[in-house]
Order: C-alpha cells, then sequence, then structure tokens
C-alpha cells in the first residue's frame, strides 16, 4: 500500500483516466506520494551529513563499519517487534530477554558446561570440531530458550487472555530475575572460546563481501524486472520504471559502498599487513570490535552496562562496571593481532541482520502468517470471522518475537564477550522506538521490516553521533526522545493531510 | 432576496487531484424547511456536507456559501467555529461516550461550572432536561447511554446538538439502524424541530422517506446539481420515488427488484428448534427456538425487527456467537456442530457480516488483500504465497462483479459503500461457499449499487447457490426472496411463500400479532 490510494476522497472512486503526464512529472508526483518513507531516509542523511562534519572520526570506517554491527542487535529484534506492534501488541520483555539467553549462553560456555557434554556425546573430535560443535550446541539451546520463553508469554497473551502489556511487563520481571539467578552478580567471560565470538565480532574476508555485493545488485534489478512482468501480465498499474530502476540503484550504490569502505579497499596499505589482517579474522582479537583501540575499553565497558562511551548499550545506565580483562588469553590474543591490524570484512552479525531482515521482510508479505498478521491488526473483528484462528496467530507472533530475541541475546554474548547482570537493559525502549520511528503504527496493521531497520539505524547514528562529540548523557538520552516524538508527530502530520 | 434563505450554496465547485467532486453546485436552502440531499454514493453529498461543518475549511473550494446573510468562511480545523455558528451534524456513525449519562454526554466538554469551579451537576441535567422536554425527546437526562436502544441514543445526539442552539442540523443517514417505530419517533421529532425554526438537511437512501419528512430535495449526480425542487411538486402523481430514482442515476429504472421465477431445489440446510445464549452472558437466551429449511437455487429472506434475534441467528450459524444449547443443524441429512467461522466454512457457509466496516472488511488494506483473506489456504504453502494464482482469482471476481476501482492495490477505504460491499460479497465468493448469508447487504448503498447485487444475488441462486437474506427493509425481502421467514422475539414465527407473503402478513407475525403454529 503506498500513499496514493489513501489521498483519494472517500467519494471519489472512479476517476476519469488522467491524461499522460511527463516522465519529471511522474517522478515528482511519486516522490510527494512517498515522502513519508523518504523522511525516513532523508533524516538519517541528515544526520550522518551532520555528525560527519560535526564529530570527528565519524565518517571513518572504523566508525561506519561499527554503527552496522551495533544497530544489528536491535534491528534484529525491531524486525519481530514490528509483527507484535502490527497485531496491536507490544512487547517489554525483550531487553532482559536478550539479556537472559545471552547470559545462559555466556554460562554453558563459562562454566564449561557445554564443553563437558559435547566431550561426553561427541568424544575424539578435533579441537576445531570441538569448537565448533560446542558453539552449535550453545547456540541451538539457546535459541530454543528463547522461543520457549517466547511462546510461554504467547501462551499467557493469547490463551490466558492477559493484555500484552501486563504479560511482557511481567516477563521483564521474570528474565530480570533469571538473569540474576544466573550470573548470581558477576560477569561470565565466555574468554576461551573465539568461534562463538566469531559470531558477533567476525568478519568475512573481502571477496565474498564482494560476491555478496553483486548478488545484492543483481537481486535487486531483477526483482524490478519479474515485478513489472507479472504486472504487465494481469494488467495491473507498473509505475514508473525509471523510478524503480533509480530505487533498485541507489540501493545497489548503498551496498557497494559499504563494501568499499568495510573492506578498506581504498586504504593504502602494506601487503603484507592486509594478509595479516585476513589471516587474523580466525582468531579473536580486541580489534574486531570495529574500534579505535582507544576507544575498544569503553566499548568493553558499554556493553557490560558501564560508561556509555559507544555501542548498543548507549541506554544502559547505571549498571555494573567491569575492570579491563586481566585474563592471560587476551594477553595471548591481543599479541597474536597487533594494535595496528583494523578488521576488514563485512561483518558477520551485519550478514546476520541481512538474513534476518530478508526473512521477516518475505514472512510479512508472501505467508499466510504475515498477511494474517496484517489483517488481525487492521480489523480484529473481520480477520476473525474470515476464519482466521486469531489465537493461534497471537502466539506464533510472540514465538517468532521470542526467536528474534534468541538471535539478538547469542549475539549480545558474543559481542560483550560475557554475560552481565546488566545485559539487555533497556534495550526494549530503542527497538520500540526503532518500530515506530521506521512507520510502524501503534494502532496495528500498519509497518514495515525495512522501515525498523532504518529506524534502528537512525538511533544507533544519533546515539553514536553524540557520544563521539562527547555530548554529556543527559543531553543524549533527550535528544533520542525529543526525536520519537516528532517522528511521531511528524508521521501524524503526514497522515492528517493525506486523510 | 425575496426568499428568506438560511444557507444558499452559490456555485461550489470543489477539487480534488485528478477529480471533480462537486461541479458548479447551487442549493439555496430556506430557513426552517427540511431539505433532503439525495443522490448515489460518490455524488457529492457528502463532500457538500463536508464543507458546510468546516472539514474542508474556506479556500479549498469555489464558490461561495451563505450563512444567514453573511458569507460562511470557516478557517482550518474549524470544525468547532461550524458548531459556534449553529451549524451540526448528527452523524451516521454515533460520536457518544457508552458508560456515560445522556446529560454528561450533552454537555460534554462545554460543562456548567459551579463557583469552585466543579461541575454545576444540578445546571447539567436542568439544562439537559429542558432540551429534551422542549423537542419532546422521550429520554431521561440520567440514563446511561450504553444502556439505550439505537433509536434514543440518536435522540441524545440530536440533544447534544440542540443544546448548542444548532439552527441547521444535518442529518446523515438518521434512520439506517432504525425500527419502523423508531423511525416514525424521529419523524415527529424532526416536525417538532421544525416548527421550532430549527432547518434540517436530511441524507437518507431510504427514498420513502423523503415523501414522509421533507419540503423540498435536491438531487445531486457525479458531483453536479440535477435538480431542487419541493417534494409535493416531485410526489403530484404518486410515483416521487420513481421519479427521484431516475433523476438520480440519470436514466429509468424499470423496476427496482429484478425479480426472477425460480425452481428451488432440495433441501439442502435445515435446522430445527435452535436455542442458543449470548456467549458473554449465559443466562440471556438470544435464540429460543428458531426451525427453517433453507433449499438448493432459492434465496429465502429473514424478515423481523431490530432485536428479534436475526442477526444473533446468522452469526451463531456462523459459529462467531451464539452457544448452542438446544436444537439441530442438518446439512444435507448429515447433523454437523459449528463452533467457528472456521467450521462453518469447511462446510460451504459464508457470511456477509452486517456491518462491512466493522466486520467485514479492513479498511486500510487493499481490494487484493481483502477479498484473499479467507481464501489463502487455496494459494498458499506453509512457506509462501502463490501471487500470481492470487492475483488471477482477484481479478476473475473483480471483473465479474464489476468494482469500480482504478486497480485492486486500492485501499478499500476509498471504495464507495456499494462497492465495498461487492468487496465482501467477492471475498465470500471466492471462497466457494454453497450457502451464502447475506445481512442487511444493500444496507447504506446507493441505488445503482443496489440493483447490481440483487442482480448478482438472482444469478447466484439460479447458479445453485442457497442463499440466505436478512433485510430490514419489507420491500426489499418481498421484491427479492422466495419465500420469507419471520422472525420474532429470537424465534421463528412461520415461514411464508413469496405469493403469500404481505406487508401486512410479515408485519403481523414480526410484531407476534399472529403467532405460527406449531
Amino acid at each position: 500500500m503506498t500513499g496514493n490510494e489513501k489521498t483519494m476522497d472517500p467519494n471519489l472512486t472512479v476517476s476519469a483516466a488522467p491524461a499522460e503526464p511527463s516522465a519529471a512529472n511522474v517522478l515528482l508526483r511519486s516522490f510527494t506520494r512517498n515522502l513519508q518513507s523518504y523522511v525516513l531516509v532523508i533524516a538519517l542523511l541528515v544526520i550522518w551529513i551532520g555528525f560527519g562534519i560535526a564529530a570527528p572520526g565519524y565518517a571513518s570506517a572504523d566508525h561506519v563499519r561499527n554503527l552496522f554491527v551495533q544497530m544489528a542487535i536491535i534491528a534484529i529484534m525491531a524486525t519481530g517487534m514490528v509483527f507484535v506492534i502490527v497485531t496491536g501488541g507490544i512487547d517489554l520483555s525483550v531487553g532482559y530477554g536478550a539479556g537472559f539467553v545471552s547470559v545462559v549462553a555466556a554460562w554453558m560456555l563459562y562454566s564449561g558446561n557445554a564443553d563437558r557434554w559435547v566431550t561426553a556425546l561427541a568424544p575424539g573430535l578435533s579441537p576445531g570440531g570441538h569448537a565448533l560443535v560446542t558453539t552449535i550446541t550453545v547456540v541451538v539451546l539457546a535459541l530454543l530458550l528463547a522461543v520457549l520463553m517466547g511462546a510461554f508469554q504467547g501462551f499467557v497473551i493469547s490463551r490466558m487472555g492477559v493484555p500484552p502489556f501486563i504479560a511482557t511487563l511481567g516477563g521483564f520481571s521474570i528474565f530480570k530475575s533469571g538473569i540474576l539467578a544466573v550470573t548470581l552478580g558477576k560477569s561470565l567471560f565466555i574468554t576461551s572460546y573465539s568461534t562463538y565470538k566469531y559470531i558477533a565480532q567476525g568478519s568475512i574476508p573481502p571477496l565474498g563481501g564482494w560476491i555478496l555485493a553483486v548478488l545484492v545488485t543483481a537481486a535487486l534489478f531483477v526483482r524490478v524486472y519479474t515485478t513489472r512482468k507479472r504486472k504487465r501480465k494481469y494488467g495491473a498499474e507498473m509505475g514508473s520504471l525509471a523510478l524503480q530502476l533509480a530505487r533498485a540503484g541507489i540501493f545497489s550504490v548503498l551496498v557497494i559502498a559499504y563494501v568499499l569502505i568495510v573492506n578498506r579497499t581504498f586504504e593504502a596499505k602494506p601487503l603484507a599487513e592486509q594478509a595479516a589482517a585476513d589471516s587474523s579474522q580466525e582468531v579473536f582479537d580486541l580489534s574486531t570490535l570495529g574500534l579505535d583501540e582507544s576507544k575498544t575499553q569503553g566499548a568493553l565497558q558499554n556493553f557490560a552496562g558501564g560508561d556509555d562511551q559507544s555501542g548498543v548499550g548507549a541506554s544502559t545506565p547505571g549498571a555494573i562496571k567491569i575492570e579491563p580483562v586481566p585474563d592471560e588469553e587476551v594477553a595471548a590474543t591481543a599479541a597474536t593481532a597487533p594494535t595496528t591490524t583494523r578488521p576488514t570484512g563485512v561483518p558477520v552479525l551485519v550478514l546476520i541482520l541481512g538474513a534476518v531482515a530478508l526473512i521477516m521482510s518475505y514472512i510479512s508479505r508472501n505467508t499466510r502468517f504475515g498477511r494474517y498478521a496484517y489483517a488481525f491488526g487492521g480489523n480484529r473483528e473481520a480477520a476473525r470471522l474470515s476464519g482466521i484462528d486469531t489465537k493461534n496467530l497471537i502466539f506464533k507472533v510472540y514465538v517468532l518475537m521470542g526467536l528474534l530475541m534468541g538471535v539478538s541475546g547469542v549475539a549480545l554474548a558474543g559481542y560483550v564477550g560475557s554475560g552481565t547482570t546488566g545485559a539487555g537493559q533497556g534495550y526494549e525502549l530503542d527497538v520500540i522506538a526503532a518500530c515506530i520511528l521506521g512507520g510502524t503504527s501503534t494502532l496495528g496493521g500498519e509497518g514495515t521490516v525495512f522501515g525498523a531497520i532504518v529506524g534502528a539505524l537512525i538511533i544507533q547514528s544519533l546515539s553514536n553521533g553524540m557520544q563521539m562529540m562527547n555530548l554529556q548523557p543527559y543531553w543524549q538520552y533527550g535528544v533520542k526522545g525529543l526525536v520519537l516524538i516528532l517522528a511521531v508527530y511528524a508521521d501524524m502530520q503526514f497522515k492528517k493531510k493525506r486523510g | 432576496m425575496a426568499e428568506d434563505l438560511i444557507l444558499h450554496f452559490s456555485h461550489v465547485t470543489k477539487q480534488f487531484p485528478g477529480v471533480t467532486a462537486l461541479k458548479d453546485v447551487t442549493i439555496p436552502i430556506k430557513r426552517g424547511e427540511i431539505h433532503g440531499l439525495c443522490g448515489e454514493n460518490g455524488a457529492g453529498k457528502s463532500t457538500l456536507m463536508k464543507i458546510l461543518c468546516g472539514v474542508y475549511p474556506f479556500g479549498t473550494y469555489e464558490g461561495d456559501v451563505t450563512y444567514d446573510g453573511k458569507p460562511l468562511a470557516l478557517g482550518e480545523g474549524s470544525i468547532h467555529q461550524a458548531i459556534e455558528k449553529g451549524i451540526a451534524i448528527v452523524y451516521q456513525e454515533m460520536t457518544l461516550v457508552p458508560k456515560l449519562t445522556v446529560g454528561e454526554n450533552v454537555f460534554l466538554g462545554k460543562e456548567p461550572r459551579n463557583r469552585v469551579g466543579g461541575i454545576d451537576w444540578d445546571k447539567l441535567y436542568a439544562d439537559t432536561a429542558a432540551v429534551l422536554k422542549r423537542y419532546k425527546l422521550p429520554i431521561s437526562p440520567l440514563d446511561v447511554v450504553e444502556h439505550l436502544g439505537v433509536g434514543q441514543m440518536q435522540m441524545t445526539e440530536i440533544a447534544k446538538a440542540l443544546a448548542e442552539n444548532a439552527r441547521v442540523l444535518i442529518l446523515d443517514e438518521p434512520t439506517s439502524a432504525l425500527s419502523e417505530a423508531e423511525v416514525d419517533q424521529l419523524m415527529e421529532i424532526l416536525r417538532g424541530l421544525k416548527a421550532d425554526g430549527v432547518t434540517c438537511i436530511y441524507i437518507t437512501h431510504k427514498l420513502e422517506e423523503f415523501f414522509r419528512i421533507t419540503d423540498s430535495v435536491s438531487v445531486l449526480r457525479d458531483g453536479k446539481l440535477v435538480t431542487t425542487r419541493p417534494t409535493a411538486e416531485l410526489d403530484a402523481d404518486g410515483k416521487g420515488v420513481e421519479k427521484l430514482v431516475s433523476l438520480m442515476v440519470g436514466r429509468e429504472m424499470k423496476e427496482r427488484f429484478p425479480r426472477r421465477r425460480r425452481t428451488p431445489a432440495e433441501v439442502f440446510l435445515r435446522v430445527e428448534d435452535l436455542h442458543a445464549v449470548d456467549p458473554n452472558n449465559p443466562r440471556k437466551e438470544v435464540l429460543k427456538g428458531v426451525s427453517f429449511d433453507l433449499r438448493k437455487g432459492e434465496i429465502l429472506g429473514i424478515a423481523g425487527l431490530m432485536g428479534s434475534g436475526r442477526t444473533e441467528l446468522v452469526t451463531t450459524l456462523f459459529g462467531e456467537y451464539g452457544q448452542v444449547t438446544r436444537g439441530r443443524v442438518t446439512l444435507e441429512g448429515k447433523a454437523i456442530t459449528i463452533r467457528s467461522s472456521r467450521d462453518a466454512m469447511a462446510h460451504g457457509i459464508s457470511l456477509v457480516p452486517e456491518d462491512r466496516k466493522r466486520s467485514g472488511l479492513v479498511l486500510m488494506q487493499t481490494i487484493l488483500q481483502n477479498m484473499s483473506l479467507p481464501n489463502l489456504n487455496r494459494f498458499a504453502s506453509f512457506m509462501r504465497i502463490d501471487q500470481d494464482a492470487e492475483l488471477a482469482a482477484v481479478l476473475k471476481y473483480w471483473k465479474s462483479l464489476s468494482i469500480k476501482a482504478p486497480n485492486v492495490n486500492v485501499a478499500v477505504e476509498s471504495l464507495s459503500g456499494g462497492n465495498q460491499q461487492k468487496v465482501v460479497i467477492s471475498k465470500w465468493l471466492m471462497s466457494e461457499p454453497k450457502i451464502l448469508i447475506l445481512d442487511d447487504p444493500t444496507r447504506g448503498i446507493d441505488v445503482g449499487a443496489k440493483y447490481e447485487i440483487y442482480k448478482l444475488m438472482n444469478q447466484l441462486a439460479e447458479s445453485g447457490f442457497a442463499i440466505i437474506m436478512i433485510s430490514s427493509e419489507l420491500e426489499e425481502v418481498l421484491g427479492m426472496s422466495d419465500r420469507v421467514m419471520v422472525m420474532w422475539e429470537g424465534r421463528s414465527n412461520g415461514t411464508l411463500e413469496i405469493q403469500a407473503a404481505t406487508e401486512e402478513k410479515i408485519m403481523a407475525r414480526a410484531t407476534g400479532i399472529e403467532v405460527a403454529a406449531g
């Protein structure tokens, strides 16, 4: 549904065929029609350009790489939250939910239990194989736990009839309890499991990034072609080809630019160093966090819920602060990764986000579940009378939210490198804000996965920019709050104009 | 000016991007008259009224509106200005707060204050009582709105407008949800208002009402004024309704109901002594013994007054309302139980619900999405929806029902009532039912679209569908059904063959004056 159908007055169903407009006219009209979705993108560009000028290092490759990694944990959950909000619900528990999953994953590794299980079940693996199987086991168990958590909340909401706000407020507290019970107030470090941490900290080799960029570009243009072909076949309105091509083109350019930047194609660098950087990808090193060395410590503290220097945990005030890890392990890895090496290649976490976004976007448009969710959000009564099992639908929505909470939780543990008592604190607000910034209507029935991801990117870009300008935290929260309010206000104004 | 005009639309033109909604419309409205406004959906009635109450402010249209001798120039967001000037609208959809009393609703937002700044309840209720008494509205200021009937709620709406000293009252489809008795009462109230000097603009799709109550009628077609005439002149030869119809559609309509002779086949669905209770209140029995047969290839009309259990019956049959406590439903000789709409659909039963906006459509979604909603199982596996098959199926119904829309990706909220109803019907036809239940299928839609829906119903019956049609309009029941089942107080009160059915006989059974044997 684009804006154009909605601008029609209810009384004016059948309009005469308009005169053939010029191409420029079509572009302009289409632009004003879709202004709402462009506003998001424009806002993002303004933020980028503004901070790029004002904040030193904001426009650097390091930061670009870092930004997308940091937003991923929020964005992954936001893609699920879209479904929750579209069906008229809310999930307040996703922050501590992801936190709980992350500490359980960290505990399995920290306590050595995962090791023992794998040794008991599959003895005689090579060290590499053992590490891989252990990682897979931990990930699978963590996701399973998350699905169960989602199913629990889904059951309470859909079968017991407790309103989502209350049910997930309960979940918020319960999961917080879980975090405390597992950590007992300590931080559970995953120091010796680089395979696990690869999930959140690793990158794919530059060639992989290039292949990816080519595939995405090809897919975008093929999609323009196939959609038009189908529309032509059924005589539906095709829209402007120039606009569709322009859109695919711009998006491809962005993807290619991103790959260029993270692959550091234009950074002059001795070949030997490049090779060292590539070979070090498999090994955990602090610098794969994607930060300047001076900032690395801050990021770690931040993810542990400490200072707001930078990172996803920008909204985690007052939690515990962890000390630098005086671990032999770290010292050893630090030695293998010289501080001059900077991470290169598309981060694995960004790939995971891309995959999640594709799948969720597909689900929202091309499956019964997705259609039912939007129909239910638009009109519950009509959905029920159309033979949709609405209880089952809502149950599934929260199970899906649970699964994504799990993905974020697994990534969070890998990214922070430990399970901490403050894990996930406050994320729910960023996740919900991302959806709303991305155009999801709190009244239900409207919202897109893509929008939510752009929303998450906006929030992260703002947070990082303010941190890099060394603004005080009290400013940062206020600005984020105001931006959210402004965004919703602007959205309402647009709707009023159209309605 | 010779005549005493309270309101004068003069050469009003309103354009939207690509469309002209009103074109050079000039309508004079005399002080104290009841002026009917008549036209098909999309003819421009609503646009005109929106100009009058400031939804489209001054400057967004061309031409002038003169109110009480002065130009009416309402600013942006000026609905309050219109009310202050004495122009009030009573909407089709009620705008009352259900939990509050009549008095609280009437003075909502303008409560009289006492000395300490609190609400002066004595004055509030005394003033409400005064308004109610003056216009002879038979409700108490202390009644809680949610306990009132639809007709009484409407009186509350009218009282609310009058308490603001409304001098022009716009009534948009005021009788669409009223019973005959309530309509009579409303007419009485309107005459009282007229005697008091209040001017009314009356919009309805029930054309007979124009001749019962209005002094003059303006007919709009495609945004243009066709004519403004005294009602008496239109009805000079007693054929006012037919004349209005032809003015509205711009051609002669020979028959309002395309009657067809049919020979219904064997009994398809049999309902015997069905009893059911309200699921939210198991002590309230909503169906107290309903029996009827439905044959293939027939239209069975269900008549009855508001609250006689018509809608409760069909929603119970569809598995979405009453809890069946007694009785049997047999389909092709086999007893069936229906616990949900899914069960009903599995048995080939579809329901076009009474209120299409509330329960039939997802307004913000497209024609395509609405139509395929109950039918996605046909196009979809777990992993994906076959969008080619979906689009092909939707286009088939879009074309065969000639839904007027640029394409199937248009949001249904932008369609007219008649086209929206066609979308709801298509959606259920696509599910390939054997029994199609239509609950008041032509409510609030214009004559042309009504006629098309009647034709469609005939086609369906002829192709072997078994159709149940509920209707509030007796004429429609008589015009379309092969047999008429009358409901009275939650029970079936006999089924009449159409040849034997008359309005009097149906009313006698609907009111329980005559009770069927057994």
